[in-house]
C-alpha cells in the first residue's frame, strides 16, 4: 500500500482539475488556431508545462486563468514556429461537419463562420475575452499592445460580426 | 461620458458596467439601445464559440464537451457574463479615468506624436495601400459612430474607413486618394487644439487643424506637403459636438 499524504492529495487534485478544464482549453485553442493539429499540440504542451510549473501557482482559484494564459502563449510559440500565417476559411466551411451544420439556426452558423473568418488581430483578442475571460488590460499585456489598441480591435471585431449578421 | 465613449466601452467590452456608464445610459436612449443590441450580439458570439470553429469533425465536438448541436443555444448564462463584466469594468474604467486625467488638453506636439504612432503602428499596416473605394455602409457607420460628417468631391475617394481609438475616443481613420497620393485623415471631435500645427514624425508629415468641435489631422507618407489638400478636405468635414 502506498502511503498518501497531503502533498499526494494536492497533486491528485491538481491533475483532476487539469483534466476537467481540458475541454475548455481545447475549445480555446481551436478558436485561436483554427487548426486541429495545432490545437491538440498546444493543449498537450500546455498541460505538460502546467504540470511542471504547478508549484508556481500559489492561488488555486487562479488556475483556470493561469492555464488559459499558458495555452495562449503556447499557441503563439507554436504558431510562430510553424508559420501557419493563413487558414483557408472557405475550406473550413466546406468541411463543415454535417452534425454541426444542421443546428437549424442559420444565423448562428453564419456568425460562427464570420468569427472563424476574422483575421488573427481581431479573433485572438475576442477569443481571449469571450472564452478566456481575460480583461482588456490583461489582453493588452499578453499581446504586447496598448489598451487603446485592444479596445479598437475588440470594438472592430464586434462591428465586423454585426455587419456579417446584417448581411445574412 | 459622451455617446462615443460609451459606445466604445460597450462595443469593446459589452459585459461592462460602471457607474459612469450607467449614468450616461440613464439619460441616453440611443446608447441604451446600442447596449441592448451589443449584449444580444455578444450572447450569440458566446454561444457560437462554445462550438469549435467550422470544419472540425464530431470527434472534436466530443472532446470539447459538446454532445449535440442543441448545445449551441444552451449554457453560458448571465452570471458568468457579469462576473467577467466586473473584471472588465475595472480595467476599462481605469482606461477611461486615464483618459480624463491625462489626455484632455495637451499640446499639438503630443497630439501629432500620438497620431503618427497610431498611423504607423501595426494596427494600420496596409491602410495606405487600399485602392478600392470604401463601402458606403461601412463609411456611414464609421462616421456615425464618432459623430462626424464628410462630404468630399468624387475626385477624392475614401479608400479606407475604420473606427479607431485615439486618446480614449473613437475617431474615424480615413485614407483618401488625392493628387499627391493617399493621405490619412483623422477627424477628432472633442479634441482641443489651440492653433494649426505642422509636423514631421515617424516617417509621416502632416498638419493638425483646429476645427469647430475638435480638430483634424491630415498626413501623408514621407515629406509630402499636405497643406493644400488638408485645407480643402477640412472644409468638407463637420464634427458634430
Amino acid at each position: 500500500m502506498i502511503a498518501g499524504g497531503p502533498e499526494t492529495a494536492k497533486v491528485a487534485d491538481f491533475e483532476r482539475q487539469l483534466q476537467a478544464l481540458r475541454p475548455q482549453l481545447l475549445r480555446f485553442a481551436l478558436w485561436l488556431a483554427r487548426d486541429r493539429a495545432i490545437a491538440d499540440d498546444v493543449v498537450q504542451e500546455s498541460m505538460l508545462r502546467a504540470w511542471k510549473a504547478r508549484a508556481e501557482l500559489t492561488d488555486a482559484s487562479a488556475l483556470r486563468q493561469w492555464l488559459f494564459t499558458i495555452v495562449r502563449r503556447e499557441h503563439a510559440r507554436l504558431y510562430e514556429r510553424k508559420r501557419f500565417e493563413t487558414t483557408d476559411v472557405d475550406l473550413l466551411v466546406a468541411n463543415e461537419s454535417p452534425e454541426l451544420a444542421v443546428s437549424g439556426d442559420e444565423e448562428l452558423l453564419g456568425l460562427r463562420r464570420a468569427i472563424a473568418a476574422l483575421t488573427d488581430e481581431y479573433r485572438v483578442p475576442l477569443t481571449m475575452q469571450v472564452l478566456g475571460g481575460f480583461s482588456t488590460s490583461e489582453i493588452a499585456s499578453e499581446l504586447g499592445l496598448t489598451q487603446a489598441a485592444v479596445l479598437t480591435r475588440l470594438f472592430r471585431a464586434r462591428d465586423k460580426l454585426r455587419e456579417a449578421l446584417n448581411d445574412m | 461620458m459622451i455617446c462615443e465613449d460609451a459606445r466604445l466601452v460597450i462595443g469593446a467590452a459589452p459585459d461592462e458596467s460602471t457607474a459612469e456608464l450607467e449614468a450616461h445610459l440613464a439619460g441616453c436612449a440611443e446608447c441604451r439601445e446600442f447596449r441592448v443590441q451589443t449584449l444580444a450580439l455578444n450572447e450569440r458570439i458566446r454561444r457560437v464559440m462554445q462550438l469549435p470553429p467550422p470544419g472540425f469533425d464530431a470527434g472534436v465536438t466530443a472532446q470539447v464537451g459538446i454532445g449535440a448541436p442543441a448545445a449551441i443555444v444552451q449554457t453560458t448564462g448571465r452570471q458568468a457574463a457579469w462576473r467577467r463584466g466586473w473584471a472588465l469594468a475595472a480595467s476599462v474604467l481605469l482606461a477611461v479615468v486615464a483618459v480624463a486625467l491625462f489626455w484632455p488638453v495637451q499640446s499639438g506636439t503630443a497630439l501629432a506624436g500620438e497620431v503618427t504612432r497610431h498611423v504607423s503602428g501595426p494596427e494600420e499596416r496596409g491602410s495606405w495601400d487600399n485602392t478600392a473605394v470604401a463601402e458606403q455602409g461601412v463609411l456611414d457607420r464609421v462616421l456615425q459612430q464618432s459623430g462626424v460628417s464628410v462630404a468630399l468631391e468624387p475626385s477624392h475617394p475614401i479608400v479606407y474607413a475604420h473606427s479607431c481609438v485615439l486618446r480614449g475616443r473613437l475617431v474615424p481613420h480615413l485614407v483618401i486618394q488625392t493628387d499627391i497620393g493617399p493621405v490619412t485623415v483623422m477627424p477628432m471631435p472633442g479634441e482641443s487644439l489651440a492653433r494649426r500645427q505642422t509636423f514631421n514624425e515617424n516617417g509621416l508629415s502632416g498638419v493638425l487643424l483646429p476645427q469647430p468641435g475638435g480638430a483634424i489631422a491630415v498626413l501623408a507618407r514621407g515629406t509630402a506637403d499636405v497643406s493644400v489638400v488638408a485645407a480643402e478636405i477640412s472644409q468638407r468635414i463637420r464634427l458634430r459636438r
